[in-house]
């Protein structure tokens, strides 16, 4: 450590200077006045240092009771709401994942009791074949067979142009043509989410920059599973007219729109969103 | 060196101890609330998050009272196992269930009728139906015909007016649909009404 020597003037009022020790890295001449070692400055600093240290004893006992306490963080700035919101979101979307699991679960050993209820009360048999068909029309089973995957996703341009992102209106109009040219079952994939299966009561809406299906968050690249003839389903998925607004936006901005050629057949997951009726009854 | 020296010491080094400690902590909180704020894109961001967190609220509550009828289907056809009656009757309630979903018997309930007295593109109807699903529309009929899960809208194109029915939460449906900035407002600027009991036709075959 380099010390450096300094030259401090006599303060008048002041015993002369002794031999000293540093004090901040300062060392003081013999013979010299050193201005901290006079009576003035001791009161005075021996009177701070230990204000300080209180002050600073109050302020970190009073920073640790306040981090302890504070479970809820206060509205201290706009973030804190925005991560409160942030946390719970997160909360209820691994609550959601778990219902969505268990609801699947749970109909899988229905089915498993309905087997057995086939072999035990033979005259039900009919009656169950009947409700699994209906279950299989309205996708409440797994669907697999030949068909085809299609890929939506956001341009590779670093430029932030709403046009170059997937929207949920893609997702809508792409539906709408695949059902319209013979699609027997649809799913929908976003990165790293659960398979969602276009169900009876699936909307798909868009929050900022999210895709919301069944009600679960979504984020590009979207992979979208298509059962159904497969030449007819390419060749509605080519029609530039029907899906004007994709095509201009894969033209224009870089939107990606590709059929994945390598699948020919599909393993389509059952609808696990919400289908209770409250409201609605037979006449 | 004498004591009070000693002492002065050992309290500075404790202060300048305690001094960083407390920056430390102050800096540490700072980044990390700052490293946050920085994932906030616009100052909608917030907002947009609260709306998601209440739909979560929403659908996280249907899929656990589904939940709990699959459990009591479940249990109902566990305990009626020598009961052919039982099953039978279990059986039929549930076959009653998708019958409905899938349009293939009349159905009534509340709901909202909405009257649009001008053409619509198949954009606006795909977008319509959606956002009457999303607000919670159980079953609906465009121009007295079933709206089902594979229902194309194309067939719809060109229609001179439409009546659209949806069974569903009417003040719900009502409200979601006349917000402002709500669908109406937006796509179709049609008139919209609650109804105490609204008959949807099964679908044609």
């Amino acid at each position: 450590m380099v010390r450096r020597r300094i030259r401090v003037p006599e303060i008048p009022g002041s015993s002369p200077g002794t031999p000293t020790r540093s004090f901040l890295n300062i060392k003081y001449n013999r013979g010299m006045a050193n201005p901290f070692r006079s009576e003035k400055f001791r009161k005075i600093f021996i009177g701070n240092i230990a204000l300080a240290l209180a002050v600073i004893g109050l302020g970190v006992g009073t920073f640790l009771a306040w981090q302890y306490n504070d479970k809820l963080p206060q509205v201290i700035t706009p973030a804190v709401p925005y991560l409160s919101l942030q946390e719970m979101e997160s909360t209820l979307e691994g609550e959601q994942r778990t219902l969505k699991q268990q609801i699947a679960k749970t109909d899988d050993q229905i089915n498993a009791l309905a087997d057995k209820v086939k072999i035990r009360q033979s005259g039900m048999k009919g009656l169950i074949d009947a409700a699994d068909r209906l279950k299989a029309q309205a996708g409440i089973t797994q669907a697999k067979g030949s068909g085809i995957k299609i890929i939506l996703a956001d341009s590779d341009s670093p430029l932030n142009v709403t046009n170059a992102i997937a929207h949920a209106s893609d997702l809508r109009d792409l539906i709408n043509q695949l059902w319209q040219n013979g699609a027997e079952a649809i799913s929908i994939s976003g990165a790293g989410s659960m398979e969602e299966r276009v169900g009876p009561l699936t909307s798909i809406d868009c929050i900022v920059n999210t895709v919301l299906i069944n009600g679960t968050k979504t984020v590009p690249p979207f992979e979208i599973k298509v059962l159904g003839d497969r030449d007819r389903l390419i060749s509605a998925i080519n029609d530039r007219t029907a899906l004007k607004s994709i095509y201009d936006r894969v033209d224009k901005e870089g939107l990606k729109f590709t059929i994945d050629d390598n699948v020919k057949e599909v393993d389509i997951a059952s609808f696990t969103g919400n289908i209770i009726t409250e409201h609605v009854k037979i006449k | 060196m004498s004591k009070l020296n000693r002492l002065m010491l050992i309290l500075r080094r404790v202060a300048w101890l305690l001094l960083f400690l407390i920056v430390g902590i102050m800096l540490t909180n700072q980044y990390i609330i700052y490293t946050k704020i920085g994932s906030i894109r616009s100052a909608q961001d917030p907002q947009m998050m609260a709306v998601r967190v209440s739909q979560l609220y929403f659908d996280n509550a249907k899929l656990k009272a589904q939940l709990v009828e699959r459990i009591n289907h479940e249990t109902s056809l566990e305990n009626s196992a020598t009961n052919n009656l039982e099953t039978q009757r279990i059986l039929e309630k549930e076959r009653e269930k998708y019958k409905i979903i899938l349009g293939q018997t009349e159905v009534v309930g509340p709901g909202v009728l909405l009257s649009v007295n001008h053409t619509l593109v198949t954009t606006q109807i795909i977008d319509l139906v959606n956002a009457l699903r999303n607000s919670g529309a159980e079953a609906m009929s465009i121009n007295e015909k079933r709206v089902l899960t594979n229902t194309p809208m194309n067939q719809f194109n060109e229609q001179p007016n439409f009546v659209i029915k949806a069974i569903g939460d009417k003040d719900v449906l009502y409200d979601s649909l006349t917000r402002p900035g709500g669908i109406l407002d937006l796509i179709t600027n049609g008139q919209a009404e609650r109804q105490d009991e609204i008959v949807l036709p099964k679908a044609a075959l």
